[in-house]
């Protein structure tokens, strides 16, 4: 569970998120959606102490995440290229997460097992260094480290981004299973309306750092976002 | 066309890089320093001929310099080749604008030819060869010469930066070898004969046309060169690797600290930037050999300079740049399962086990009496109690980002180990050195010894203490550290 309070972040005068309150509870999947400088990103830079908050606090199941480091064992993000260590293999950079988050080779091998199809062949025994990978290959190696360890909340920016069509909806079916058998709390940032309201049961539009549509998925979610963002 | 300049592109590249005020104290720093520099050449210059009129008063100053010429341009090659950093153009961008190529690669070559290090031969010969002519020497034949003498450092600068990506600088030396052994055990009398050419420059002024020619082709060579790099899918694309396949299966027994120093020898042996380290690990080792076979610096501060070194290489090269090595990727240790104490306190044994085995490497300076090694062994102890704490406060300030990922080609920039970063491990030296001294005024030598024993002890014995504080220190930096560490430069 996420709970936000009076957060916002000012670089210069300029106010870039103003959130008064925002609660994200255990097992929702919560899609974010806006145009560019919307303030997806700071949100979730906030949400994971990459940035200080101008005001106010996140609390991550009880902690305020500027204040104790504790939530890191509950918790795991993908951002962007910047979280892969690109001197690694594929297999060398799961077992260092797997490491961490303290999951057993033997474990982790046979957890990767259900991520054949979704490689694609692509990403094992390549015997190539990450920072060799295309972006997309990139993208789903950086995915699935986020998942090792069944964290509690897992925050994923832009996941469908450089990602090929079939892995999109690979990955689309994979979050809703994790969402429904383990109770994992998904937070998705996407530009891309469709998958987003699919696999998400709440949409938060935000607009130029404010909070302007709190939906809870219908039907009619898509059509709406659709109609403001035509404009 | 008229507003673009390159010139005012490095001038933004340097002014809007993240910390740029810090860049600019140290290149003030740099600036005295190169300044003092120029000075003792320019004293050297305008004294050599009195100098060798002194040491070989047989033979003409002009002639012993000709005789010894050939080895000088290759101390200059080497220099250069180890210590000069490469002009950075960012030529990519450049690629699809309307630039012409040839401009784009004149700018690289102007860049290489007004280097500083070129200043060395005007500062040293141009005042040599005036006063030779003060001394009665043909202001014809001295000028030429020393134009002479230009041009082949010039061309020589060329060849540094030809050959600077490549591993051509072996064969070269074991030549510049063979010829010396060759001319010792008078075989084939190579060096003497690049003197007597170097002679003959002197005296038939005409011959100027050689280096001049050397000079033209040397630069047509390196434009070409440039020319070919011009391609994404050559000079400008980094070619993919072989995975180093590293197990390291024995680094497990260090539990909770083992996935970090795994992680952390697979950015030494697989980063072009990285790799130097081990490089400076085992070349100080062999550092105390400049000092401890010196009677002059007998019992002197600098053994304990000489002693922190041949344990510390490792600790000082890699240690300050401690958070910067993970520049990259910063972000993504900040999230993970891994508290700011694990990671610190993985950073701390690193740089240990590297003092221990430095100090177990060390064992055969033994050889230089036991004063010698009970020093290196206080200094290692040193280092470990209380060196790879500083460190580790310094790396915290030290907030450039590596780029790992670097590849060696023409218009990058891959010399990390230079002078500023040098500047930052002076304190480190100068307290254990300043230590050492205050023992050995109370309590002779052995108090010297003790005092740094015991200093690195109590640093160890409070540890945990210690280790807090620079956990403290990090996390205040975090934000500012992550907000450097991600912009893009």
């Amino acid at each position: 569970m996420i709970t936000i309070s009076q957060l916002s972040k000012k670089y210069g005068g300029q106010v870039v998120l103003d959130l008064p309150n925002l609660e994200i509870p255990v097992g929702q999947c919560f899609g974010l959606v806006g145009n560019n400088g919307a303030g997806k990103t700071t949100l979730f830079s906030l949400i994971l102490d990459l940035i200080r908050p101008s005001t106010g606090t996140v609390s991550n199941h009880g902690i305020i995440v500027s204040e104790n480091e504790d939530w890191k064992k509950t918790t795991s993000a993908f951002i962007d290229e910047s979280f892969l260590i690109g001197y690694l293999t594929p297999e060398e950079y799961f077992q260092f997460v797997a490491d961490l988050r303290k999951v057993s080779k033997a474990t982790l091998d046979e957890w990767l097992e259900q991520f054949i199809g979704f490689f694609n062949g692509e990403i094992l025994n390549k015997k190539k260094y990450l920072r060799d990978f295309s972006k997309g290959n990139q993208k789903k190696v950086g995915i699935v480290a986020a998942l090792i360890g069944m964290p509690q909340t897992i925050i994923l920016d832009e996941p469908f981004a450089n990602l090929d069509p079939t892995t999109q909806i690979r990955l689309k079916e994979l979050i809703s299973s994790m969402a429904q058998t383990q109770k994992t709390t998904f937070l998705i940032s996407s530009h891309d309306l469709m998958h987003v309201t699919e696999v998400c049961n709440r949409i938060v539009l935000l607009e130029k750092g404010r909070l302007l549509k709190d939906i809870n998925k219908t039907p009619q979610t898509l059509a709406e976002l659709e109609a403001y963002f035509k404009g | 066309m008229n507003s673009f300049s390159f010139r005012a592109f490095n001038k933004k590249k340097f002014f809007r890089s993240p910390q740029w005020e810090m860049k600019l104290v140290t290149r003030i720093l740099i600036g005295f320093f190169v300044l003092y520099m120029a000075a003792s050449f320019l004293l050297l210059g305008l004294g050599l001929h009195y100098l060798l009129e002194k040491m070989v008063p047989e033979h003409p100053p002009i002639n012993v310099i000709n005789r010894v010429f050939i080895y000088y341009l290759f101390v200059e090659l080497l220099f250069r080749y180890f210590l000069q950093q490469l002009p950075v153009t960012d030529i990519k961008n450049f690629l699809l604008l309307p630039i012409p190529k040839r401009r784009v690669i004149m700018n690289v070559l102007f860049k290489i030819t007004f280097s500083l290090y070129n200043l060395v031969p005007i500062l040293i010969f141009l005042p040599f060869s005036i006063v030779s002519i003060t001394k009665g020497a043909s202001a014809v034949q001295m000028l030429l010469w020393w134009l002479g003498v230009l041009l082949m450092v010039l061309s020589i600068n060329f060849l540094s930066f030809l050959i600077n990506k490549t591993k051509w600088i072996y064969p070269v030396t074991a030549i510049v070898f063979l010829g010396g052994l060759l001319e010792y055990y008078q075989i084939v009398p190579v060096i003497s004969s690049a003197g007597q050419a170097m002679q003959m420059l002197y005296e038939q002024p005409l011959l100027i046309l050689a280096p001049m020619v050397t000079f033209v082709l040397m630069a047509q060579i390196t434009f070409n060169h440039l020319k070919s790099q011009f391609y994404l899918d050559t000079g400008l694309q980094s070619k993919r690797e072989q995975v180093l396949g590293m197990q390291l299966h024995f680094l497990d027994r260090l539990g909770e600290d083992a996935p970090l120093i795994k992680n952390d020898f697979r950015l030494i042996f697989r980063n072009v930037r990285a790799r130097q380290i081990v490089l400076m690990f085992v070349l100080f080792l062999f550092y105390g050999l400049i000092f401890f076979t010196q009677d002059i610096y007998m019992d002197s501060p600098m053994w304990v300079f000489a002693a922190i070194f041949t344990t510390g290489g490792f600790m000082l090269t890699y240690g300050q740049s401690v958070p910067a090595w993970d520049s990259e990727y910063y972000s993504m240790l900040m999230c993970q399962n891994l508290s700011y104490r694990t990671y610190l306190r993985s950073k701390w044994l690193l740089m240990t086990l590297s003092v221990v085995l430095a100090a177990a490497l060390c064992f055969p300076y033994l050889y230089f009496g036991v004063k010698v090694y009970a020093l290196i062994l206080a200094g290692a102890i040193f280092n470990i109690g209380l060196g790879t704490f500083i460190t580790l406060f310094s790396g915290a300030i030290n907030r450039f980002p590596i780029k790992l990922n670097v590849k060696a080609k023409a218009f990058e920039n891959t010399q990390a180990f230079n002078f500023s970063q040098l500047l930052f491990t002076l304190p480190k030296i100068l307290l254990p050195v300043g230590l050492f001294w205050l023992g050995k005024l109370a309590w002779g030598f052995k108090g010297g010894v003790l005092l740094l024993t015991i200093t690195g002890l109590l640093g160890l014995l409070f540890k945990n203490k210690l280790l807090d504080q620079v956990v403290k220190f990090y996390i205040k930096g975090k934000y500012t550290t992550l907000e450097a560490f991600n912009k893009k430069d």
